[in-house]
C-alpha cells in the first residue's frame, strides 16, 4: 500500500479492535453493515454525543507534527495532542441547560483514497440539523485561523457515500500525508503493531469535538 | 484520443431548455409571475447558471431572510452538486422539453439536499471530484503535479463555458500513462430511488483485455441483466450524457470521452417505461 494508507481488510480488523475496546469501556461505538461484501460498505458509528452550545473542545499543548506546504497552499495538518480528557466542567454559566447539540459520528473507508474518512452531523434539540457555521463554532480556536483559508475544502457538507444523506466531512485527501510520518515513527521505534484507526481518529477527531479516551492507546500493543 | 475529439466538443455544447416556475404557495405578490426560460449547459451545475432565476423570482416571494433557493422536479428535490445533465437523465429523460422545474425559497429539505453557500462551494466540490478522479486514474500524480493556476483554469473554463481553456488542462488528466489505461475507472452509477454507487473497477482485465460497459453494469448493477427477478417486465436503460452507449463500448474510451468536466463517468440507470 502507498505510504500512509491502509487496506479495507486492515480497516475492518482495526475497527473490530476498536469496537472491542469501546464495549469494554462503554464508549458507544457500533458497526453498521449496509453493503456486506463491498469494500467501504460498512462503517463505524457513534451516536448521541451531547455537547452544550458554546462548549469548545480544549486542546492542550498542540504540537505540530509535520507541516508541509504543497503547491496549492493547503497545509498538511498533523498534530500531536496531549491526551488528557477535555475539561467538561468549564461550561459558561450564562448558558441555558436546554441548549445543546447531539452529534453523530461515522467512520468510513474511502476506496478512492485508501484511508478512513470522518463524517458527522449535529442536531439541535428540536431535531433540526446544525449549519456549517454552528459546527465551526466547536472547532478549537487553535485550528480556526489555520483552517479559515481552507474552510471550503477541509470541512464541508457532503453526501454520506453509503446512506446518501447530507453530513459534514473532514476531507480525506491529505490524510495519507498526515499519517505517513506517524506510521513511519512507529516502525522506526519498533513499537510493534500500531492501530492506524486509533492514531488517525485521535488526531482528527478533536478538531470536530470527538475525543478518544486515553485507554484506546493500549489497543495497538495488545498481541 | 485526438481522433474522437469531436465527441468532446459535442458533449460540451449540449444544452437543455428549462422552464422555471415559482412554487405556487410561495407567491406573495398580487400577480403570479410568468415562468422563466433558460437554455443551460448539461455539463454545468445549477448554482452556476441560476442566478438570473433567483433574482427574477425573489421579488414575487416574501423572502426577507435570504433563504436559499432550491429546485424541485415532480416532488423530487434536485441535488445542486450533480451536473445538470445527470439530473435530467436520471429523473426526466422521458419528459417533454422544455424541462419544467419548480423554484422554492422556503422549507429547505435539510435531510436531502446539501447547502450551497455560494460559487466557492461549487468550485470546491468540483475540484474535489477532479482530485478524487485523478487519484483513481493516476494515484493523484497528475493533479498534484499541476500548479494552482492550472486547477483554476479548469474551473474557470467550466464556469465561463470555454472548451479550449478547459481542455488545455483536462487533456493531461485524460492521458493514459505507461499502462495504456487508467488504474481505476472514476464512475458513479445512479438509480432514482437509491444512493449512488461507486466502486473500484479496472478498465482492463488481468490478461490485458479491454473491459466493456456491459462488464461494468453486470458487476455493479446486475439486476439490469437479471431477467429472473420478479420485476422482469421492468427493463432498464443505461444512459450516459443523454445517450445510451452500446454495451460493447470499452470503459476506457467512455472515461476519456464521456466523462463530465469533473472527470467522472456519471451513469444513470433508468426504467424503460
Amino acid at each position: 500500500m502507498a505510504a500512509g494508507t491502509l487496506t479495507w481488510c486492515r480497516f475492518k480488523d482495526e475497527a473490530s479492535q476498536l469496537l472491542r475496546h469501546s464495549d469494554r469501556i462503554k464508549d458507544g461505538w457500533e458497526w453498521t453493515e449496509v453493503e456486506e461484501d463491498q469494500a467501504g460498505g460498512s462503517f463505524l458509528v457513534k451516536k448521541d454525543v451531547i455537547r452544550p452550545v458554546g462548549e469548545r473542545v480544549d486542546v492542550k499543548d498542540c504540537v505540530p507534527l509535520e507541516e508541509a506546504e504543497d503547491e496549492d497552499n493547503s497545509d498538511v495538518l498533523g498534530v500531536e495532542y496531549n491526551m488528557e480528557e477535555a475539561d467538561t466542567n468549564t461550561v459558561p454559566c450564562e448558558l441555558k441547560e436546554t441548549e445543546y447539540y447531539r452529534y453523530q459520528y461515522h467512520v468510513l473507508y474511502s476506496t478512492s483514497y485508501s484511508v478512513p474518512v470522518l463524517y458527522f452531523i449535529a442536531s439541535r434539540p428540536d431535531g433540526s440539523l446544525a449549519s456549517l457555521d454552528e459546527v465551526w463554532s466547536i472547532v478549537p480556536g487553535s485550528f480556526q485561523s489555520r483552517l479559515q483559508d481552507d474552510r471550503w475544502t477541509f470541512l464541508t457538507q457532503q453526501e454520506h457515500p453509503v446512506l446518501g444523506c447530507p453530513m459534514f466531512q473532514l476531507h480525506p485527501c491529505h490524510t495519507a500525508t498526515m499519517m505517513q510520518p506517524l506510521m513511519q515513527e512507529t516502525q522506526d521505534k519498533d513499537r510493534g503493531s500500531c492501530n492506524y484507526l486509533v492514531s488517525w481518529l485521535s488526531s482528527v477527531g478533536p478538531v470536530v469535538g470527538l475525543n478518544l479516551p486515553l485507554s484506546y492507546a493500549q489497543i495497538g500493543h495488545v498481541t | 484520443m485526438a481522433d474522437d475529439r469531436e465527441v468532446l466538443r459535442e458533449l460540451w455544447d449540449g444544452r437543455l431548455p428549462i422552464k422555471f416556475n415559482l412554487a405556487a404557495d410561495e407567491v406573495s405578490s398580487m400577480e403570479h409571475p410568468e415562468p422563466c426560460y433558460l437554455l443551460v449547459p448539461r455539463q454545468s451545475y445549477f448554482p452556476l447558471v441560476a442566478d438570473k432565476v433567483q433574482r427574477y423570482f425573489l421579488k414575487y416571494t416574501a423572502n426577507s431572510q435570504g433563504e436559499e433557493m432550491w429546485l424541485e422536479y415532480e416532488g423530487q428535490p434536485l441535488k445542486w452538486h450533480y451536473p445538470i445533465g445527470v439530473l435530467f437523465d436520471l429523473f426526466a429523460s422521458s419528459t417533454m422539453l422544455p424541462w419544467s422545474l419548480v423554484v422554492h425559497f422556503q422549507k429547505f429539505p435539510e435531510d436531502e439536499l446539501l447547502h450551497c453557500p455560494g460559487k466557492d462551494a461549487v468550485e470546491s466540490h468540483f475540484m474535489s471530484s477532479v482530485k478524487e478522479a485523478d487519484t483513481l486514474k493516476h494515484r493523484g500524480q497528475v493533479i498534484n503535479g499541476m500548479q494552482k493556476k492550472d486547477h483554476k483554469q479548469l474551473w474557470m473554463g467550466l464556469q465561463n463555458d470555454k472548451f479550449d481553456q478547459f481542455w488545455a488542462i483536462n487533456r493531461r488528466l485524460m492521458e493514459h500513462g505507461e499502462e495504456n489505461c487508467f488504474k481505476h475507472l472514476p464512475f458513479r452509477l445512479y438509480q432514482s430511488d437509491k444512493p449512488c454507487v461507486q466502486r473500484l473497477f479496472r478498465p482492463i482485465t488481468e490478461e490485458g483485455e479491454q473491459r466493456l460497459l456491459g462488464d461494468l453494469v453486470r458487476e455493479v448493477a446486475p439486476q439490469v441483466f437479471n431477467t429472473e427477478v420478479e420485476d422482469a417486465s421492468r427493463s432498464w436503460k443505461v444512459v450516459i450524457q443523454g445517450v445510451e452507449p452500446p454495451m460493447e463500448t470499452p470503459v476506457q474510451w467512455l472515461s476519456e470521452h464521456f466523462s463530465y468536466p469533473d472527470n467522472f463517468l456519471h451513469i444513470c440507470l433508468v426504467s424503460s417505461q
